[in-house]
């Protein structure tokens, strides 16, 4: 009975170790997730208050971008935007809904999707408010999280 | 032993040495053997994405969507769709005389991770389908794929698509 019980208390101090890695990870995956989340937040609230500067902040030098014109790069981006705002006044709210995030085992990558709901501040004969399907992928460089890469569409009509 | 390395002996000894060094020498000198580079992360990526292209243009179902991660999250026009969701979609479409005749792929671009298991992949994607509507048959669709690296397989942990319209 003695042999029985020291071999269980020998695996648990073996497992233990294991028990508490284990634990540290999910740990350190949902502070990551919290990471990225603040990032995307404070993309989507940058870029709803027409700060140019904070907003493309947020973009890595070597972005790549899929949107509604094709290939973009940041420079092409940041001329539009720029002139955007500058002629329409820009945006009056911009907010995000269904997140999802998933970080890359390293935790240093990760990929957001997610709904983003804009209205303009002076739409003129544009629609006032638009839909977007958004993916970016952030990659963390010096210890900040970058987008190097975007994709995405405005949503569109259900097919009847 | 020592009489044996002696007179004689000795001789042919040293003899016979110096003829295999002699004809060891006169061989060409072996060529250096160029080292194959180690693959990088972008190489094993880049062979990962043409993987999964070959296998959708070629009706490989199972290889096709095993390339999906089972948590992975996909962002389709207008909608959220999942693995199996994805997988029961295009099982039909194949088992049906449905499916592709040709994918390819351009303009690719990755960005990969400071840790290696992670890069994001995005590219133009043009297919022929299979179909009696000529006006169906050829699609073009800009596509991202996010891939995770976990237990030494590179699989999609998110994927975005949206065809190529006149109206993008």
């Amino acid at each position: 009975m003695r042999k029985i019980v020291r071999l269980a208390l020998a695996l648990a101090v073996v497992a233990l170790p294991a028990i508490g890695v284990a634990g540290a990870s999910a740990q350190d995956g949902a502070a990551l997730e919290a990471e990225v989340a603040d990032a995307v937040a404070q993309l989507t609230e940058t870029y709803g208050a027409n700060d140019i500067e904070g907003y493309f902040a947020l973009y890595a030098p070597d972005l790549t971008w899929w949107g509604p014109s094709g290939r973009w790069d940041k420079a092409k981006y940041l001329a539009y935007w720029t002139e955007y705002i500058e002629s329409t006044g820009g945006l009056s709210s911009a907010e995000n809904s269904d997140m999802q995030i998933a970080v890359a085992p390293g935790g240093d990558l990760a990929v957001a999707s997610y709904i983003l709901s804009v209205s303009r501040a002076n739409p003129g004969e544009a629609v006032p408010t638009v839909t977007y399907q958004m993916s970016p992928t952030l990659v963390k460089r010096d210890g900040s999280w970058t987008i190097v890469h975007l994709h995405f569409q405005i949503v569109p009509e259900p097919e009847e | 032993m020592r009489r044996v390395l002696r007179g004689r002996n000795l001789h042919w000894l040293i003899v016979a040495a110096f003829f295999v060094a002699a004809c060891g020498g006169s061989e060409p000198a072996p060529e250096p053997v160029a080292e194959e580079p180690m693959p990088t992360v972008e190489d094993e990526v880049r062979e990962r994405v043409m993987e999964f292209v070959s296998a959708y243009g070629s009706n490989d179902v199972e290889g096709y969507i095993g390339a999906f991660a089972a948590d992975g999250t996909q962002w389709w026009p207008g909608r959220r769709q999942t693995r199996d969701g994805y997988h029961e979609l295009w099982s039909g479409v194949v088992d049906g005389g449905g499916g592709l005749t040709e994918a390819n792929i351009s303009d690719l671009q990755i960005h990969t991770s400071p840790a290696g298991d992670g890069a994001v992949t995005s590219y133009l994607l043009k297919v022929k389908r299979i179909t009696d509507d000529p006006e169906r048959v050829d699609a073009t669709y800009q596509m991202s794929a996010t891939w995770f690296k976990r237990d030494g397989e590179w699989s999609i942990a998110h994927f975005h698509y949206n065809p190529v319209t006149d109206a993008n």
